[in-house]
């Protein structure tokens, strides 16, 4: 899950939370397919913030490119004891998120892989 | 500006509509101001209206600091690809960080967060060839920008961060932040803040937003985590948030203004 600002919202992007308006009241339940229609009408509503899943917006959030880069990241402490313990708490927590993203993708084919792991 | 800003501050007898007066006549600045303010990296998102505001609010170390980094945005920028993304990054991490921890005046921490690798865009502009050979050193020795530092220079940005400090009287939180980010447990007054951005530092690294010069996570510090009174695992909650509000961060810039030749 993501917050993004409503300029970079496009068609084809899942609404992770519900969108409310400022007194709490829901306009459009989660899980809705965003639309370039409903984007505009939210543009007019105001709404300049909403929460849509995955991580559309920047590769570097990626759960699962995480885990691949971590490798890299950590490769002159590999020595390390105790930033061996840090990388496999940063693994862990990076593969729980891919497995949940892949959960609410509806387990495609290629990311249902991390979902195994994190799972053994 | 920022000169006439801080003698304000310094005279007890100054009243906050006065400091607030000041920063309001230059509107580009305060523009500018705002628009950090209002960003995620603070704890009043989208709900600051003026300058004035903003000082009740966050207080005046704060917005002492968001005016520096806007003054040297355009340097930054061009002195170091990746530097300002880094920085806000780190700044966004910082705060997250200091709330776990609980810690007072969390929007303190982030600033420092912010201002933690001012010394890399100095060197790149006073000392230019010395500059791009700790560049060229990072990659031909796999060296964290830091070593290649004290490799090439004799000294790390640390050092001249604890410089600026001094030269824009900065408070001693911020000044210890910036100059012992590398290593807190050297902090004398204030290890909180150089934990905190110890730790913000660490976790921007690992999701490699922007770049503070090379590509390696560096060694997270236990001592760190034990001054803030947290541990490893409870770096889980300041992932979630440093992942949900990071494009939001992103966004944040001085760009569209006409590039002004920045003063010191």
């Amino acid at each position: 899950m993501q917050k993004i600002p409503l300029t970079l919202a496009q068609a084809g992007m899942k609404l992770a939370k519900p969108i409310t308006k400022a007194n709490g009241m829901p306009i459009i339940a989660a899980g809705v397919e965003l639309t370039d229609a409903l984007i505009s009408r939210l543009d007019g509503m105001g709404i300049d913030k909403l929460f849509v899943v995955g991580d559309a917006v920047s590769a570097s959030q990626n759960p699962s490119e995480r885990v691949a880069r971590l490798d890299h990241l950590f490769r002159r402490l590999k020595d390390d004891e105790w930033m061996g313990k840090v990388k496999a708490f940063l693994t862990e927590y990076f593969m729980i998120k891919a497995a949940a993203d892949a959960a609410q993708n509806g387990a495609q084919n290629g990311t249902a892989q991390a979902a195994d792991q994190a799972k053994g | 500006m920022l000169e006439e800003v801080s003698r304000l501050v310094q005279d007890p007898n100054t009243s906050l509509e006065a400091i607030a007066k000041v920063i309001s006549r230059d509107q580009v600045l305060s523009a500018k101001v705002l628009k950090m303010v209002n960003s995620p990296v603070y704890g009043f998102p989208g709900r600051i209206s003026s300058v004035q505001h903003a000082l009740v609010l966050l207080g005046f170390n704060v917005i002492r600091g968001v005016i520096i980094s806007t003054s040297v945005f355009d340097m930054m920028v061009a002195a170091m690809e990746g530097l300002w993304e880094h920085s806000i990054g780190c700044s966004l991490a910082t705060g997250l960080v200091a709330r776990k921890a609980g810690l007072k005046d969390p929007d303190e921490y982030s600033v420092c967060g912010l201002l933690h690798d001012l010394g890399k865009v100095v060197a790149a502009v006073q000392l230019p060839e010395l500059h791009k050979a700790v560049g060229e050193t990072v990659r031909s020795q796999d060296l964290r920008w830091l070593e290649a530092e004290k490799a090439v220079l004799g000294f790390g940005h640390d050092r001249i961060n604890a410089w600026l400090a001094q030269h824009w009287r900065l408070p001693v939180t911020i000044k210890e932040a910036m100059s012992y980010h590398h290593f807190p447990e050297r902090a004398q007054f204030y290890p909180q803040h150089a934990a905190a951005v110890h730790v913000g530092d660490f976790v921007v690294r690992i999701f490699e937003y922007g770049n503070g010069g090379d590509d390696q996570a560096v060694p997270l510090s236990p001592a760190a985590l034990k001054i803030l009174g947290i541990k490893v695992t409870d770096l889980d909650s300041v992932l979630d948030g440093f992942a949900e509000n990071l494009s939001e961060v992103s966004g944040v810039n001085f760009a569209p203004e006409a590039p002004e030749k920045a003063g010191k």
